[in-house]
């Protein structure tokens, strides 16, 4: 067992889901009648379930937290920030 | 060419204290060209899609998020959730026109900020099912049992909140002072993932992350992960449908 760390796939999934709750489920409703079809539920609760079975995945893997954890959290704001330009 | 574009819709990315054009290239939903739309004040980014309901992808979601963040490069915009289309500029209006006050207030909030998400993973007894799972569990053999499991899985609920409150007073001891607002999402039953976002000021997203750094080396049995900086997605309560 060595240091756990994210895998490329694990990263795309983490980032992907958190993407998903954040798009699909949060935001300014103006419309009385925002689609958000069963397709766009289930796509809300598949990339819960995905953020989750990643977290659980790297608990198992990690030989300790703190090993995991600050790694992940600088490796996880990948996205760009505004403040960087 | 009045006929095609009556088949056409406007989706919504986000909506903006003032009208500010889009950059020329930018691309959104399906690759149409995001364009801006002057709301008397406020503004708006949009594009032009099929009138047919948008089916959420994950391919369209990064497209919504793209254009939000492009807006996010400039004054803090209020990010629209995905899938909001509407027939016409003037239908866009009205919208917005009935939500003004709404609309105004949350974009003062934002000003200037942005958002940071924290999922907090809340370790579960893996040998106490869910209430749901133990009431509907054929194994009970007899009516004390099931009272039994029930009761259990309910305790276990209580503990998951606590050890969820306790995570998320740490942290908010942490980064309290660096926060505009803070949005709680708590676990679902069953489920072992809380989140907390925090509303943050730009100039203070640095020493966010640092207070977050410090939590983590002081304390580095709680499990949580950071992400951002996002539009305020979570911070778009009280405009109401």
């Amino acid at each position: 067992m060595t240091d756990a760390h994210l895998e490329a796939g694990d990263e795309d999934a983490l980032v992907l889901s958190d993407l998903l709750s954040h798009v699909l489920d949060k935001g300014v409703v103006i419309t009385g009648d925002v689609i958000i079809s069963i397709a766009g539920i289930d796509l809300i609760a598949i990339s819960l379930s995905v953020l989750i079975s990643a977290l659980e995945t790297l608990e198992r893997r990690s030989v300790g937290i703190s090993g995991r954890l600050p790694r992940m959290l600088g490796d996880l704001p990948v996205l760009r920030s505004p403040g960087d330009a | 060419m009045d006929a095609f574009r009556a088949c056409l819709a406007i989706y919504l990315y986000c909506v903006l204290r003032a009208t500010r054009e889009p950059p020329a290239t930018l691309l959104g939903i399906d690759g149409a060209p995001v364009r801006a739309v002057d709301l008397g004040g406020l503004g708006a980014w949009v594009s032009e899609v099929p009138s047919a309901p948008i089916v959420p992808s994950p391919e369209r979601a990064r497209s919504h998020d793209s254009v939000v963040r492009a807006a996010l490069e400039g004054e803090t915009p209020l990010p629209a959730r995905f899938g909001q289309t509407l027939a016409s500029e003037e239908e866009l209006r009205a919208a917005v026109a009935e939500r003004r006050a709404a609309l105004e207030t949350a974009l003062a909030r934002v000003e200037g900020a942005i958002e940071m998400t924290i999922r907090m993973l809340v370790p579960r007894s893996e040998s106490v099912p869910s209430e749901t799972t133990a009431a509907q569990s054929p194994r009970a053999r007899s009516g004390r049992e099931y009272l039994e499991r029930v009761a259990a899985a309910q305790r276990e609920e209580r503990n998951v909140l606590a050890r969820t409150q306790a995570v998320r007073d740490r942290i908010s001891a942490a980064v309290g002072g660096l926060v505009r607002a803070e949005a709680f999402a708590a676990a679902a039953p069953g489920s072992t993932l809380a989140t907390l976002s925090h509303l943050v000021p730009r100039p203070d997203i640095d020493r966010y992350r640092h207070a977050l750094l410090t939590v983590r080396h002081d304390d580095p049995a709680l499990a949580f992960m950071v992400s951002g900086p996002w539009a305020p997605y979570s911070f778009t309560e009280g405009i109401g449908t």
